[in-house]
Order: structure tokens, then C-alpha cells, then sequence
């Protein structure tokens, strides 16, 4: 039961696989610079690659978005998503599956009843402006440099001819590679705190991770969607919009990949953060409005008269219908699902009001007293604490630190995943030999061991928030959450 | 490598084509100096090895068709390839035409014309080397096309006006009204290759535009 659940996944990568193939290698193939089975094996091979190798990075950001915990509960997202997506695709108006996987996402936290991080929505809503004005620019610069370079280097008509194939080819790859490193947590996000595998030990050196086998299976599905049906969809937006030539194709491609790169290489973030710049957020971006952003910044470049406003217009308000439609089809299949298939279609989130939470809140200033008729008692969802909270007079601040706090999360710490697990690049030798010092313990909020931790050294408090501690911060975030990751312990008692 | 051989060769057949058109508009020169000076076997020597190279820029426009179709070459600007090639051929074709009927036709040049006529297939010959200078820029710097497109025009409308001052010149004058016909004729195959130079020219100037980016 549980692996056919996850067959709206995989709809959706085969979908998504269906779609991008025209964003990535439309151009190539539609100009018969590339053939299709040429770029569809490409295409393939790379998306698994970049899904396998560096998919991980955005996949955070959409459980952060929403933990969806049960394996039905994703079928329904992933299916939701899956279905706005052909819906949009009928009338014919590109959209990507991140907006609606986002959409759907949302209307799953609506109907549990979870919190939904507005920061973190707020980032990824944010993407979606800067993805197309970030592609724009990366076309007018790549375009500024591509036309330099041929007004003052005579290439022959077919040696030109040639390099671009070559370059189509690369673009191909990469773009493929960068779809598989952004969006696998568009279509496997979701199933990431339920996945039915299991972690698969090799020798003892090396693990295939759940998530990776889960991602692994995505991508396959992707490669299959290009195989099978993307060369029916091959008319690209592009063409739609602006006609490309097979030159303007591949800058096309060249900046849209570029921009899906930046969003999802953990590597690149660390270098930024390492060089103190604004290290963008590891978010999962549409591919097409990549796409769409880099043929409006040819357009800007080539004489703004050839593009076609409507159609522009017609894609602007798929951007925003796409999400609102996936978050209400999810909303509704939920209820569906969950009262008339009797699935569960959420596990419930436990808060907890012991002693050692009603201590931190304390020594957090939060007026205890009016919390006296939490004390002892344990939630089930956040949705029942929300509403218990409701009826206490307290500031909005004041109850997302108390859900926080209560919030169970029960975490073991251990030597062995410290050694195999753990992803040491980012903690120093101290951090390891305070973590060792922990081997064994278990603590049930994830606070209990931060404090543990800042016991044993000062390194691991959070620095007053200002630009300049802005990247130590960002960095102690993510090994915390590197921690929990690796610390949880999923089967717990309440009591 | 092997792609980019082939590639290699396509570029070494298509400067040899235009080659035998450069060279066969020099000849063209040559004969009707030859003409005039009733050196007729010298002239019989130039016109075989005008077919010939006719004959030649023929096998090599097949040839680089057939190379562009079987490796999918340049598709996007393909039939814009052809189309030039093909045009430019009909150059090096009016060439033939034109020095055979004047080998087989033997025509009495009038003196009263040589001089126009001189001028003429002067400037019928810069057509067709500005013409072949714009076409190899067409293949290997589009940026310079226009430079040398102006000049075909140019050159152009300049055997455009000799033909007519030739032609008014003729029909003025009291010479027979066969003879008046059959010069008209000759002047008209003359004329034509810079007409054909210039629809090359019209064509280079629109693929140049779709050329850049």
C-alpha cells in the first residue's frame, strides 16, 4: 500500500519530466540542432544525476514548509499538485510544479491545521519574483557577451554552427542536471518524512539514504516522462513568446540553468556565505518562469517590440492561479481521502507542557501563570494548541515560542550516526568532540539539546541578529538542523 | 572530430565554388576583350575553360547540398545556404550563356559601342568579385556583408545605365534592323549576370539581417 501511494509522485515527476523536456531541449530539437533521442538521453541521464548528487539541498526548505507526515497526506499533496498542473496544461499556459506542489502544500498545512511558516513561504514566494528578474539579467549579460564576442571574432557559418551544437548539447545537460538538483523536491519533497524505505547500508562506509532512494525513483520517473511524452509538448514556450534561433536558444538555456544552479548549490551558498555575501536561499524554483524571465531579458535585448504582451500576461496569471487552484484541489481531496478512504492523511504533532518546558518558557519571560491550565497536559495537534492558545491573552511572538518549545521532537544522539551519518563538512573537529560528549542521551524538545550543547560550549549560541553575524547564524542554523535530521528518533512513547 | 571534419570539408567546397565564380567572372573579361581583338582562338580557350568550371561549380552546388542535408547541417539558416548558392550559380551560368552566344553568334560590334561595352563588362566584372566578396563574408564574417553588398548594387545600376546608353546608341544609329535586334540580344545575356549578381545581393542583405542575434 504504502509504495502505491507514492505513484502520485511519480505522476508528477513523469508530468514534470513531460514539460521541462520542452524548457530544456526544446529549443535544440525544434531547430533540429540536437536530435531528440540524442537530447532525451542526455536530458535523463542528467536529471538523475543532479536529483541523486545535490537534490537534497532544496528538498529542507519544503519540509520546512510544511511536514507533510503521513504517506496518504502526500499522495494527496502530490497528487493535487499533479492535477493542476494538467489542468493548466490543458488551456495551455505553462506553469511549473513547484508552484503547485507549494499550493498544495499550504492547503495540506490548512487542513491539518499546522503552522505554516510565513517566513519560509515568504522566501519562497520571493524566488518566484527573483527567479525570472534574476534569469532576465543573466541573459542580458550572457547575451552582452555572446554578441561582443561574435561582432569581434569572425567564426565561420558552420563552425559557428558547430560550437553551437556542442553548446546545446552542454546547456542540455546542465539545464537537466539543475531541474534534477531544484525541482526532485518538488515531486519527492512531500514524501521525505514519510518515505517507506528504508536506509540501505553499504559495507560500512557508505549509505544510500531513504530520501536518496526516494529522490532516485523521482528522477527515474522524470527521465521516463521525458522519453515517453515530452516530445508531443516539445513546442516550447519560447516560440510562443519569442522565436528563438538555435543561438538564442542556448543562452536561453544557459541562464535559465544557471539561475536553477544558484537556487539549489549548496556548495555555491557556502562560498557566498564564505566570502560574506548574500548567499541566496536553497528554495526549489520554476523552471519556466526561469525560462519565461530569460527570453523577456533577450527580448529587452533584441527590441522589446517582437514579444508578445499577451501571452506574457496569459503565463502571469498562471503563476498565481496555479498555486491558489493546487491548494484548493489538496484542501478538498484531503476530506476526501481522509473521511471516505478512512487514510490518514496526517500524523499528529505532539506538544508537550512537562516541567522542563514550563522552565524554559519561564526563563524565556513568558508569564507562566496564564499557562497553568496547559501544565502537564500534551496536544495532539497543533491545531488543538492553537486553538488553547486562543483563548489565552498572549502576543502572536509569544505563541509561536511556546509551540516551539512544546513541540516534541525527540532526538538520540549517537556515535555512529555522528561518524556515517552526520554531514561532517560542515562542523568543526570542537563541535564533533562536543556532540561525541553527548553519545547516548535523549532529549525530547529540540531546545533540550541545543542547551546542551551551548553547556558544553559558547560557540553554539545564536549572536545578537545584526549583517554582520547574519552568516554565523545561517550557519549554526543549518547544523542544527543537520542534527535533527540525523538525531531523530521516530518511534516514541508520550508518556 | 569526425563532425567537425566534415564541417571543415563543407568550408573548404564552399570557398572553391565561389572560386570557380570569381575566376569564371575574370575570364569573362578576358574573352570579351579577345572578342573584340578577333583573337578567336585565344577566346575559344577561355570559353572551354569557362564550361568548365561551370560544368564544376555545378558538382560542387550538388555536392554541398547533399553534405547539408545528410548531417542536418546550419537547419536554421539552410535554405537561406541554398538560396545563395543556388543564385550564385546562376551567375557562373549567364557567364556560360552569354560568352557561348557571343562565340557561336560571332556578333559585328558596331565601334561606336566598344567603348560603352568596354565599360560595361568592366563594371559587370567588379559586380561579380564584390559579389563573391560579400558571399564569402556571408559564410565567414556577416559583419562586413554590407560593405560589399553596396558595391554589387553599385556596379549594378552602372551596366544597367551603359546597357541603355548601348542600346539607345544602337537604335540611333542606321545599322540594319536584324543587326539592331541581334546586338540587343547581346548586350541583354551581358546585362543579365549583373542582374542575377544583384539578386544575390538583395537575398545576402535580408539572411544577413537574420544572421544576428
Amino acid at each position: 500500500m504504502n509504495y502505491i501511494l507514492l505513484l502520485s509522485g511519480l505522476f508528477l515527476g513523469w508530468s514534470l519530466g513531460a514539460n521541462v523536456a520542452g524548457t530544456v531541449f526544446g529549443t535544440a530539437v525544434e531547430t533540429k540542432m540536437l536530435k531528440f533521442k540524442t537530447a532525451a538521453w542526455v536530458a535523463s541521464i542528467f536529471v538523475v544525476l543532479g536529483a541523486v548528487l545535490q537534490g537534497g539541498a532544496t528538498s529542507s526548505t519544503l519540509t520546512k514548509l510544511g511536514s507533510v507526515n503521513a504517506l496518504a497526506g502526500s499522495f494527496t499533496v502530490a497528487l493535487a499538485a499533479a492535477l493542476s498542473l494538467f489542468f493548466m496544461a490543458r488551456i495551455r499556459i505553462p506553469v511549473s510544479s513547484t508552484q503547485a506542489v507549494v499550493g498544495a502544500i499550504v492547503g495540506w498545512n490548512f487542513f491539518t491545521g499546522a503552522f505554516t511558516d510565513f517566513s519560509v513561504l515568504a522566501g519562497i514566494l520571493s524566488s518566484w519574483i527573483v527567479t525570472p528578474l534574476l534569469a532576465a539579467l543573466f541573459t542580458l549579460v550572457i547575451f552582452y557577451f555572446f554578441n561582443r564576442y561574435l561582432n569581434n571574432n569572425a567564426i565561420h557559418i558552420f563552425r559557428l554552427d558547430y560550437y553551437t551544437r556542442i553548446g546545446l548539447l552542454f546547456a542540455c545537460a546542465f539545464g537537466a542536471y539543475s531541474i534534477g538538483a531544484n525541482n526532485i523536491a518538488s515531486v519527492m519533497g512531500m514524501f521525505v518524512d514519510a518515505s517507506p524505505f528504508s536506509d540501505i547500508y553499504i559495507g560500512s562506509f557508505y549509505t544510500i539514504s531513504s530520501t536518496t532512494q526516494l529522490f532516485l525513483i523521482g528522477a527515474i520517473a522524470i527521465g521516463i516522462g521525458i522519453f515517453t511524452y515530452s516530445q508531443k509538448n516539445i513546442k516550447t514556450v519560447g516560440n510562443d513568446l519569442f522565436k528563438l534561433s538555435p543561438l538564442t536558444g542556448l543562452i536561453v538555456v544557459i541562464s535559465s540553468s544557471l539561475v536553477l544552479f544558484i537556487f539549489s548549490s549548496k556548495s555555491l551558498a557556502n562560498l557566498l556565505t564564505f566570502l560574506h555575501l548574500p548567499a541566496l536561499p536553497l528554495v526549489p524554483v520554476s523552471s519556466s518562469q526561469a525560462i519565461i524571465g530569460s527570453i523577456v531579458g533577450l527580448s529587452l535585448s533584441k527590441g522589446i517590440q517582437n514579444m508578445h504582451y499577451n501571452v506574457l500576461g496569459r503565463i502571469s496569471i498562471g503563476w498565481i492561479v496555479s498555486p491558489v487552484l493546487a491548494g484548493l484541489i489538496c484542501f478538498f481531496s484531503l476530506y476526501i481521502v481522509q473521511n471516505v478512504f478512512d487514510q490518514t492523511v496526517y500524523q499528529p504533532s505532539y506538544y508537550r507542557f512537562d516541567s522542563f518546558v514550563m522552565q524554559k518558557l519561564e526563563d524565556e519571560s513568558v508569564d507562566i501563570k496564564k499557562l497553568s491550565t496547559l501544565n502537564g497536559r500534551t496536544y495532539e495537534s497543533s491545531y488543538d494548541l492553537r486553538n488553547e492558545l486562543n483563548n489565552i491573552e498572549l502576543t502572536p511572538r509569544k505563541k509561536q515560542k511556546i509551540a516551539e518549545y512544546s513541540f516534541l521532537f525527540p532526538l538520540r544522539v549517537d556515535s555512529y550516526k555522528i561518524e556515517y551519518e552526520l554531514e561532517k563538512e560542515y562542523f568543526t573537529q570542537e563541535d564533533i568532540e562536543n556532540l561525541h560528549t553527548l553519545n547516548k542521551k535523549v532529549f525530547y524538545h529540540k531546545w533540550q539539546l541545543n542547551d546542551a550543547l551551548i553547556e558544553l560550549s559558547e560557540t553554539w549560541l545564536f549572536k545578537t541578529k545584526n549583517l554582520k553575524n547574519n552568516t554565523f547564524n545561517k550557519e549554526l542554523h543549518r547544523k542544527y538542523d543537520l542534527m535533527y535530521q540525523a538525531f531523530q528518533i521516530k518511534a516514541i512513547s508520550i508518556d | 572530430m569526425a563532425f567537425l571534419n566534415k564541417v571543415k570539408l563543407l568550408e573548404l567546397k564552399i570557398d572553391e565554388f565561389l572560386d570557380l565564380v570569381s575566376e569564371s567572372g575574370i575570364m569573362f573579361e578576358q574573352v570579351i576583350s579577345f572578342f573584340l581583338e578577333g583573337e578567336y582562338n585565344l577566346m575559344n580557350q577561355k570559353c572551354e575553360m569557362i564550361r568548365a568550371h561551370e560544368h564544376k561549380a555545378d558538382e560542387y552546388r550538388k555536392g554541398i547540398e547533399q553534405h547539408l542535408y545528410k548531417y542536418t547541417l546550419i537547419p536554421e539558416n539552410r535554405g537561406d545556404v541554398l538560396s545563395i548558392l543556388e543564385n550564385t550559380d546562376k551567375v557562373i551560368n549567364q557567364i556560360k550563356t552569354a560568352v557561348m552566344s557571343l562565340l557561336i553568334e560571332k556578333p559585328n560590334i558596331p565601334d561606336f559601342i566598344i567603348q560603352y561595352m568596354q565599360m560595361m563588362i568592366k563594371s559587370t566584372n567588379y559586380a561579380v568579385e564584390e559579389l563573391i566578396k560579400a558571399a564569402r563574408a556571408f559564410f565567414h564574417n556577416f559583419h562586413l556583408v554590407n560593405d560589399y553588398t553596396h558595391k554589387v548594387l553599385f556596379y549594378e545600376k552602372e551596366v544597367d545605365d551603359f546597357s541603355e546608353k548601348i542600346r539607345k546608341e544602337i537604335f540611333d544609329s542606321k545599322i540594319d534592323l536584324t543587326h539592331k535586334l541581334h546586338l540587343k540580344q547581346v548586350i541583354y545575356e551581358i546585362e543579365m549576370i549583373s542582374d542575377h549578381c544583384q539578386e544575390v545581393a538583395d537575398r545576402l542583405i535580408i539572411y544577413t539581417i537574420k544572421r544576428q542575434l
